[in-house]
């Protein structure tokens, strides 16, 4: 269970803070998507789950802990892999080896088919590789460790094309494991179907906490060129096939989400957003 | 719920994991602290000719070298201590390292005890260790080339923690002097710990560019302090004031530094970790 409450935190006094009276409270597993511009504070409320940061107000908890003491038994059940990732010159299995000792539930088995669906061979020197391998073995090592909340900012930043579609398979997997995976990302189309939450942070606070399922219960997606849909969507902008839509979803067909345009409209026009999710209600 | 605070079973995996991702670093510092005290001990007498001098009295009974080991001990204890306290915190200089550091699931104890057997206590019984080798391959390299008569031998525990006074005279010394000398001994190595603490907790506040940042500190503090001092003197001392008596003994008070710099020590390694446990990804001042 993680809480977080009522935070408040700015780097700095002179500086306008990055969260203000934030709150979020996770309690189900799945994957959460984290999604906001540019300097929202997305890392930085990541940081803040962590314990890597402490909040100028306000707290964060994890199974009742606070994560600020950075107490062994909360940290030995979280893991963040960052987006910038450094490993000591050494091979993998030697890394595995040394670093697995400090996760209860690390397994070695999974490791290495973690590896193998990456590509990646377990002798390499993992202090040589380059940034794109680095993160395929931190990924790898984090899904490993089987901790219960796992943070991963910018996961899919300097993976190829091959290593996003395993990303994509490894999280889809871990559904079933009641694990917390809060994804921070601005690359939406690598992670849109793997979601079972989104998350939206602006200007220092949650625009839009609503999951997936609710979100296709209450709106369609569509890419058409029809004028007639195009008037009555809730939300357009244009697209290289004609236009992106949003639309009230009034006869329960479900589409795929695409959350590119619902953090435009979340960006653009938040009252209206969460007006339809607290009529809806 | 398992020991929050420190457990020898994380203790040793941070100790392990510890040593195995600085092991390079490691390694170049022991050399260099194995090969300083060789090079000295060997190269001096070369150059400047010790085991040619003439059989003085003096030097027939002590080897001229002892009491320049003696000095390039006390200088390099002053250097190691200060450049091994300023990598105390090595672990916080870049921001990966950081962020893999403070999760780790190891207490912030066990991280902390594990440097200081690492950067301290390791390294105080290598650089020990390497300048009696240093001063034993002297010895290996030189006997039977000095001048007929001219003493040549180990340098001794004993001779080197009381700064030489240990170290054979010609004439009967009053042993009462002796103990003088160790309790300068001990006010000057304390004052190395002193040093070393100070320059720790300077890599807990400076993680980067530590060592420049704490002497230019150390260089500031005492310019300030000593300006200070020379104010006071001008403003108390002038006059006709009467200057305060000062009745300590020497020995008395050469061991309330000793106690100073050694309760001074246990403070700054005590603020040291409590910073190091407040440590953020990101320095926020």
């Amino acid at each position: 269970m993680l809480k977080v409450n009522d935070i408040t935190f700015s780097y700095s006094r002179r500086r306008k803070p990055v969260l203000e009276n934030f709150s979020l409270s996770i309690s189900e597993g799945g994957v959460y998507g984290l999604l906001g511009s540019n300097g929202a504070g997305k890392s930085t409320l990541l940081y803040l789950i962590t314990g890597l940061l402490t909040p100028d107000s306000g707290s964060v908890s994890y199974n009742g802990l606070n994560t600020r003491r950075r107490l062994p038994e909360s940290m030995a059940d979280l893991f963040i892999v960052p987006e910038e990732i450094d490993f000591p010159s050494m091979s993998l299995m030697k890394y595995a080896e040394i670093n697995g000792a400090f996760y209860p539930n690390f397994s070695m088995e999974q490791l290495l088919d973690n590896l193998a669906l990456f590509e990646i061979t377990p002798q390499m020197n993992i202090g040589r590789l380059s940034m794109g391998q680095k993160k395929k073995v931190a990924l790898s090592f984090a899904m490993a460790c089987n901790t219960r909340l796992l943070l991963l900012d910018e996961p899919t930043n300097g993976l190829d094309i091959p290593g996003k579609a395993a990303f994509r398979r490894f999280i889809a997997a871990s559904e079933s494991t009641g694990r917390i995976i809060i994804i921070s990302t601005h690359q939406v189309r690598d992670v849109a179907q793997i979601l079972d939450h989104v998350l939206i942070i602006d200007n220092r606070r949650v625009l839009f906490d609503h999951s997936t399922r609710e979100i296709q219960s209450r709106l369609k997606f569509l890419d058409t060129v029809n004028p007639a849909l195009i008037d009555r969507a809730i939300y357009a902008t244009s697209s290289p096939i004609g236009s992106s839509i949003i639309l009230p979803n009034t006869d329960g067909e479900d589409t795929e989400i695409n959350l590119e345009l619902l953090f435009n409209f979340a960006h653009e026009e938040p009252e209206t957003l969460s007006g339809i999710f607290d009529k809806s209600r | 719920m398992a020991n929050q605070i420190f457990s020898p079973l994380r203790f040793s995996a941070f100790l392990k994991k510890h040593f195995y991702d600085m092991r390079s670093q490691l390694a170049v510092c022991a050399v260099i602290i194995l090969l300083l005290p060789i090079l000295f001990c060997v190269g001096i007498p070369a150059l400047r000719h010790c085991y040619s001098y003439p059989p003085y009295p003096h030097l027939m009974v002590a080897d001229p070298m002892w009491g320049n080991e003696i000095l390039f001990f006390m200088f390099f204890s002053i250097v190691i201590a200060a450049v091994l306290g300023s990598g105390f915190y090595a672990d916080l200089k870049k921001k990966t390292s950081r962020i893999a550091t403070l999760t780790n699931p190891a207490s912030q104890l066990e991280k902390f005890a594990t440097y200081f057997c690492i950067y301290i206590l390791m390294f105080a019984v290598l650089a020990i260790a390497a300048f009696f080798l240093a001063d034993a391959i002297r010895v290996w390299v030189y006997s039977g080339t000095q001048t007929p008569g001219l003493k040549i031998g180990y340098l001794t525990p004993k001779m080197l923690f009381t700064m030489g006074a240990a170290i054979p005279k010609p004439d009967n010394i009053d042993p009462s002097l002796a103990d003088l000398d160790l309790i300068k001994s001990v006010m000057v190595f304390s004052m190395v710990i002193l040093l070393q603490a100070v320059y720790a907790l300077g890599c807990a506040v400076w993680p980067k560019n530590s060592f420049l940042k704490t002497t230019a500190f150390l260089f500031a503090m005492n310019m300030v302090s000593g300006y200070l001092l020379f104010l006071g003197f001008q403003t108390f001392l002038t006059n006709g004031a009467v200057v305060p008596r000062f009745d300590m003994e020497a020995n008395e008070f050469t061991c309330c530094i000793a106690v100073i710099s050694i309760v001074l020590a246990i403070v700054l390694w005590v603020i040291g970790y409590m910073r190091f446990r407040e440590s953020e990804v990101v320095e926020r001042w």
